[in-house]
């Protein structure tokens, strides 16, 4: 059997969005789309939690796929698919202070 | 206790300095109720108006009742009520929730949306923060790599409060300068701090906050799965900071995160602050660079 799931929103905002929609039995089920064709905002976590879900499906031999027509969530999904790593790129500063008259003196300055 | 609560300047520094003393003289009350007298406030900026919303919570953690006297505050009072202090603007599952009251308006009202992950508070959310976006973007006009890069901040941040704090609800505030071209965004809970996430996942070596919110903006993620990445502050504040010339603040536990410098503080937050200074209508900004 062939399931379609499609979100009713145009934007997904959490991982916990996503995962929501995966709450049901897939008993025999052997293919699931996932219709995200009106989706135009998603999350870089939502997509990346779609993945998961995505591998986890097939991990049991059940065939996934996303439908997405949005280019910005194609763009997004290939980044997350990439799996970067990702640098802080600003140095940390520890800033000791005595006094917590100091901390405020620094605080009032920034 | 009778608190009074003086108007703190707009620096995020200063507004952090009011947030440290307000926690400090609660902390020091030994009465089971404090009145916090805003009635002296003439004007609030986000980050300390969500602060000030939320000492009510914070307050839970000592057990005590934190009550808000604004009585005879005329210049103040009617912003109060249209930024809904101290409760927030949320949505029932039954009911929509739009902003068009604040459509030409230079701010958006302190939020309250939930946090927990079950389908319905999830509905709920990307209702919430579906109609923030379209605010924003209508308000200032924005191109799409900012709208993008707008979702992208407000949904991964928000998203930390679903995933980490523990609690059942979650705030956000806006407020928009035009004249020097930038939006402050203010996103708090009242949960678990980001030590707390580490230490309850057991991951022993961090033990303070600073290097708790030293592991976070690093991108070490407290999450259980090896294929989950803990990259959401790692870019978002390099996409402020970097990519858009704005401010970070971010403040958890005793730990302050302010631009690039941490400091240890008098004063605990019984969850998380996040304080967003951005810039809008940068050139050449490319928000998927910083993915």
């Amino acid at each position: 059997m062939t399931i379609i799931i499609k979100p009713d929103v145009d934007k997904i905002s959490s991982r916990a969005s996503i995962r929501s929609y995966f709450v049901q039995s897939f008993s025999n089920v052997d293919k699931i789309i996932i219709d995200l064709s009106s989706v135009v905002f998603i999350s870089r976590s939502a997509i990346h939690e779609l993945s998961i879900i995505i591998d986890e499906f097939r991990s049991k031999n059940i065939e996934a796929e996303a439908e997405i027509r949005s280019k910005e969530v194609i763009k997004l999904s290939h980044v997350v698919s990439l799996n970067k790593r990702m640098t802080n790129h600003n140095k940390l500063n520890l800033r000791r202070y005595r006094s917590t008259e100091d901390i405020y003196k620094y605080l009032e300055t920034v | 206790m009778n608190i009074s609560v003086t108007q703190p300047r707009p620096a995020i520094g200063n507004q952090v300095v009011s947030i440290i003393q307000l926690i400090q003289r609660i902390n020091e009350s030994q009465d089971d109720e404090d009145i916090i007298d805003i009635s002296r406030i003439r004007f609030v900026y986000p980050l300390f108006s969500l602060a000030l919303s939320c000492i009510k919570y914070q307050g839970e953690y000592l057990g005590k009742r934190i009550v808000y006297n604004r009585s005879n505050n005329i210049d103040c009072s009617s912003y109060f009520d249209a930024i809904h202090f101290p409760d927030g603007l949320t949505a029932g599952d039954s009911e929509g929730f739009n902003l068009n009251y604040y459509h030409n308006r230079s701010y958006l009202p302190i939020i309250r949306f939930p946090a927990l992950k079950d389908r319905v508070s999830s509905g709920i959310r990307d209702i919430i923060l579906s109609e923030i976006l379209s605010k924003i973007r209508e308000r200032l006009n924005l191109n799409m790599e900012y709208v993008n890069a707008i979702f992208y901040l407000i949904s991964e941040l928000t998203d930390n409060i679903v995933e980490h704090s523990g609690q059942s609800i979650g705030f956000i505030n806006a407020q928009f300068y035009p004249t020097s071209g930038h939006m402050d965004i203010t996103i708090i809970d009242n949960g678990m701090t980001i030590l707390g996430t580490y230490v309850q996942k057991r991951v022993m070596e961090i033990d303070n906050d600073i290097r708790a919110i030293t592991e976070a903006v690093n991108g070490r993620s407290t999450k259980d799965r090896a294929d989950e990445r803990g990259y959401g502050l790692i870019t978002s504040r390099n996409m402020i900071t970097q990519g858009l010339g704005g401010r970070f603040m971010l403040y958890s536990g005793n730990g302050l995160l302010l631009d690039n410098n941490l400091i240890s503080l008098p004063s605990r937050w019984n969850g998380t602050i996040l304080a967003l200074k951005i810039p809008y209508n940068i050139q050449n900004f490319s928000y998927i660079a910083y993915v």
